[in-house]
């Protein structure tokens, strides 16, 4: 029949449109990207699963190390916005002083609006963040950072970020430089059978860390005995009597400024030495108290500066042929890309 | 008229028995001290300090361990809880509030902030390490003028300045959290140093804080009947010939200045200027000429002791003796608060 | 002439805004007892604060024996005026004995003497709180922190005694009982008494002289029968009352308020 088949061919032409639609639909679905390119989904420091998108294009740092990291690895063009302390490399400062929403305030309480607006694929938080909810809540993953005992955390931390922001290459370049020179050191150190005594001094007189800070980690793999080391306490204030008691062999004390500034780290040699009581320590009377920046010694590739450091001061005798001053230029032009 | 008085008698039994009050006090301070001086995180013997001490040839670190920290951190407390119990004395008297301390006025943040704020700026590295000091002990004079003057707006009312205390001393700490937020790193010692304690202390110090004590101890003496007049109330000190005006504002300058340079050395220290004058009121009640002495005394022990409990306990860790002198005020309190409301609560 | 113990002379007062006492005269030698009647908020309050110095007048003088108190300091006055006031402050535990020793701040400097101890024994027993000696101050009663102000006020030996409402929370025997002992010492230690008391009838009975205070002036003055006419009172309180005139003294019976009279 005339009308059958005339039904017939609308269904037929009908099913042919429909599909032709869809696949065409689904081929300008696939070829415009909406699909994700992959994800991944990540154990973060705090032992919580993150799924992100991978890797990532934008990201916001509350940690100056992870900001500082991330430009090691050449990657500080995915920084939209970062903290108020990640002021280093030079040029992170330079932009949080003049453009402003890169600038989300502190990581303890940064500005949720500003990191919504930025849209980012992650975003790196210390433990003490107190909005790591609030963030998340928007749809905005959180990879939450482990405080670091020591230089394998580290090492680890800038694999990590490397593969969440595609850089694995570079992240391996830089972390077997600086496995390189810990094994090196701990090759120098560990058969030592004479450990000096070593009491490093953060910001207040009597306050230092035991075994598992960084501090005390650097001592370990330099062959030096920390005072405190087996404190149960990871950051203590110790006492007068029994740091002059112990007699440390070297004193390290900690700085803490912007930039390091020559005559303010010897004004705080001058006030160890001077303290009462303190004369009969070796370390004072050996001239051995010494002055760190505290920027050499904290998570970021830097700490390789203040491990060489710690080696020469602890044990002069055994790293002759190695100058800290070298290795931290070496550093700072390949590994952080500055001019000296 | 029943029974016969002979009020001769009756005062000099009563007084007879605050001085040998007093006398008992020191001779525990006394006993206190001496127990501090031989512990301690490293166990010296008796012969051993007294060799350090006197010795021809002393072991050299045990003398720099007896003569440079033990013995200026042992005294040092002594001083620091003597100034603050005696600023609690007078505060207390002269607002006629059991719950004054020596803070009420917002010293202890005024001496933060110029702290905090010496270390923002770096000043101990620009006039040296007593530019800290300095800076607190200043903020922390302006601190109670500015809660004076707030107050005399008002004809110096004891309640307008507990609130202008109040008032100040909050706008002082949240400059002091504002500076801590902008600062970084770099202060978070200043945390530390607003929990107090003795750990730097050293003769140095003891020379700035001796001749504040003992001025403070002269004066505050003097002005015993004054402060028991003004515990009356102003209009009966006044009528007792008292002046008031005068009176109050050199007494609470007196109390500021004890505050402050013990803060300004030590750091925030709480309780013991709080409850020390009233452990003292309790046993022999609020007459101020025994009252300063025996409350300075009872501070100094329970600093001193807490100190040395400090030093003692997690070994050789220190505890924060703001965390013991508190562990020991707060159950004072409480007991207080729950004892002896009927008479003193307000 | 011989000067009046106590003299105030066209004392007027202000606080900041409001006239308090305006052109106040008055007089009270030794010997006697006087008192201030006059409605609330009529400046009886604030006259006693004046003759004590607590305030300062902006005009008028206050003499004591003659002698303007203004040439005095405030340590001096305090030996010659001594006032027992309205309320008692609430204040840390001190004993009876500490309160009424208290008196003694205007002359001692640190050390109280024998003699300071036997000027307060001798206060003591003519207040007759010797059995309180040893309690302290705040567990009292009223009635008993009255009379240990009030012999913390003699202790003080002043010429002048000013009571601000002493019998504001005693029972009627206390009442009476005060009443009988301030006037005593007025009599035995040559003290001016000069007292502001709300019970007309008892001022009346206690009372050698009456000033009668309306709106901060000398309404009326003299002997309680001069004074206390029921003419007097219903113009400065607006109540009706009947006076009743005994031997010893008068009596008032208030009968109702006035309705259309209202203060000032
Ligand atoms: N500190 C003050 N500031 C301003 N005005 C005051 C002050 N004290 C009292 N006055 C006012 O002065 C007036 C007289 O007060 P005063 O206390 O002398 O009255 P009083 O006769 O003693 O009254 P009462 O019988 O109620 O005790 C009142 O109008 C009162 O409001
Ligand atoms: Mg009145």
């Amino acid at each position: 029949m005339e009308f059958k088949v005339k039904k017939a061919t609308v269904v037929l032409t009908a099913i042919l449109i429909i599909a032709i639609i869809t696949s065409y639909g689904i081929y300008h679905f696939l070829s415009s990207g909406y699909m994700p390119d992959s994800t991944a989904t990540l154990i973060d420091g705090a032992g919580r699963y993150t799924t992100i998108k991978h890797p990532v294009e934008k990201v916001v740092s509350l940690a100056s190390s992870v900001s500082e990291i991330l430009c090691t690895l050449n990657a500080s063009e995915v920084l939209c916005a970062v903290d108020q302390y990640s002021t280093f490399p030079p040029y992170l400062k330079e932009k949080l002083d003049t453009v402003d929403d890169f600038n989300v305030g502190s990581g303890a309480t940064p500005s949720i609006e500003t990191i919504v607006y930025h849209k980012p694929d992650i975003v790196f938080a210390w433990p003490y963040c107190t909005v790591i909810d609030e963030i998340e809540d928007r749809g905005i993953p959180v990879y939450v950072l482990k405080y670091p005992d020591d230089m394998a955390d580290i090492i680890d931390l800038i694999k990590t970020v490397g593969y969440i922001v595609g850089r694995e290459g570079r992240a391996e370049e830089i972390s077997s430089f600086m496995t390189g020179y810990v094994e090196m050191v701990e090759d120098r150190t560990k058969e030592l059978e004479q450990k000096p005594l070593v009491y490093f001094e953060l910001n207040e007189p009597g306050k230092t860390g035991n075994g598992s800070t960084i501090a005390g980690s650097l001592i370990k793999i330099t062959g030096g005995a920390n005072i405190a080391e087996n404190s149960s306490l990871k950051y203590l204030t110790i006492n007068n009597e029994y740091i002059i008691s112990t007699n440390p062999d070297v004193i390290i004390k900690f700085y803490y400024g912007t930039e390091p500034n020559e005559e303010e780290m010897d004004q705080l040699k001058e006030e160890i030495v001077n303290r009462p009581g303190w004369s009969v320590i070796n370390a004072v009377k050996n001239d051995r108290v010494y002055v760190v920046d505290y920027a050499e010694c904290s998570t970021s590739p830097r700490l390789i500066i203040g491990l060489v450091r710690y080696a020469k001061w602890i044990h002069p005798e055994l790293f002759n042929d190695i100058d800290a001053g070298e290795l931290a230029e070496y550093v700072y032009t390949n590994i952080y890309g500055l001019k000296t | 008229m029943s029974s016969e008085v002979d009020v001769n008698k009756l005062y000099r039994k009563v007084r007879g028995k605050k001085i040998f009050f007093l006398f008992i006090l020191t001779l525990a301070l006394l006993a206190i001290t001496i127990i501090s001086i031989c512990i301690g995180p490293i166990s010296i013997s008796i012969q051993d300090i007294i060799k350090a001490i006197f010795g021809e040839n002393p072991d050299e670190n045990l003398r720099a361990i007896v003569l440079d920290v033990r013995i200026p951190r042992v005294l040092m407390a002594v001083m620091a809880g003597t100034c603050l119990s005696l600023a609690g004395v007078i505060m207390q008297g002269l607002l006629r509030n059991p719950l004054a301390s020596p803070y009420v006025l917002g010293v202890a943040a005024g001496a933060a902030f110029g702290a905090a704020l010496a270390v923002a700026f770096g000043l101990q590295f620009i006039f040296g390490e007593y530019a800290l000091f300095m800076l607190a002990l200043v903020f922390s004079l302006v601190t109670m003028f500015m809660v004076y003057g707030l107050a005399s707006a008002r004809g110096v009312e004891t309640e307008t300045l507990i609130l202008a205390g109040i008032a100040i001393g909050s706008l002082f700490n949240a400059l002091v959290s504002f500076l801590i937020y902008v600062s970084g790193e770099k202060i978070y010692g200043i945390v530390f140093w607003l929990m107090g304690g003795l750990w730097g202390a050293d003769w140095e110090q003891l020379f700035i804080i001796f001749p504040v004590l003992l001025g403070g101890i002269v004066i505050t003496l003097n002005c015993s009947w004054d402060l028991n007049a003004l515990s009356m109330g102003d209009e009966v000190a006044m009528n007792l010939g008292i002046n008031v005006k005068f009176s109050k504002i050199f007494l609470l300058t007196l109390a500021t200045l004890l505050t402050a340079v013990t803060v300004s050395l030590t750091g925030t220290i709480g309780f013991i200027g709080l409850v020390a004058p009233h452990i003292v009121r309790i046993m022999i009640g609020s007459d101020h000429r025994f009252l300063l002495p025996a409350s300075g005394l009872v501070g100094a022990m329970l600093l001193l002791s807490a100190d040395t409990l400090s030093r003692m306990i997690i070994n050789p860790a220190e505890m924060p003796v703001g965390i013991i002198t508190s562990v020991i005020g707060v159950p004072f309190f409480v007991y207080l608060l729950m004892k002896r409301r009927k008479r003193w609560w307000i | 002439m011989v000067d009046m113990r106590l003299r105030v002379k066209d004392l007027s007062f202000k606080y900041s805004t409001t006239d308090v006492l305006s052109g106040v005269n008055l007089e009270v030698d030794e010997h006697e007892v006087a008192s201030i009647v006059g409605p609330n908020a009529s400046g009886k309050t604030t006259l006693l604060r004046c003759i004590n110095k607590v305030l300062k007048p902006y005009m008028g003088t206050v003499f004591i024996d003659g002698k303007a108190i203004v040439k005095m300091n405030i340590k001096e006055l305090a030996r010659e005026v001594s006032s027992v006031p309205q309320i008692a402050l609430r204040s840390f535990p001190l004993t009876v004995l500490d309160v009424v020793l208290m008196g003694r701040t205007p002359y001692v400097k640190w050390q109280l003497t024998k003699n300071d101890l036997e000027i307060a024994e001798e206060s003591i027993k003519s207040v007759g709180i010797e059995n309180l000696t040893s309690k302290y101050f705040d567990e009292l009663s009223g009635g008993e922190m009255q009379r240990v102000l009030i012999s913390k006020a003699i202790t003080q030996e002043p010429k002048v005694l000013l009571l601000d409402e002493p019998t504001a929370h005693l029972d009627v025997k206390n009442q009476l009982e005060i009443l009988d002992l301030i006037r005593n010492l007025a009599r035995n230690k040559d003290i001016a008494v000069l007292m502001a008391i709300h019970d007309l009838n008892l001022a009346a009975r206690f009372s050698d002289r009456i000033y009668m205070i309306k709106n901060g002036s000398i309404f009326a003055s003299g002997s309680p029968m001069d004074v206390l006419t029921s003419e007097n009172i219903r113009e400065v309180y607006g109540v009706e009352v009947r006076t009743i005139k005994s031997e010893e003294s008068i009596h008032i019976l208030p009968i109702k308020p006035i309705r259309s009279f209202n203060q000032t």
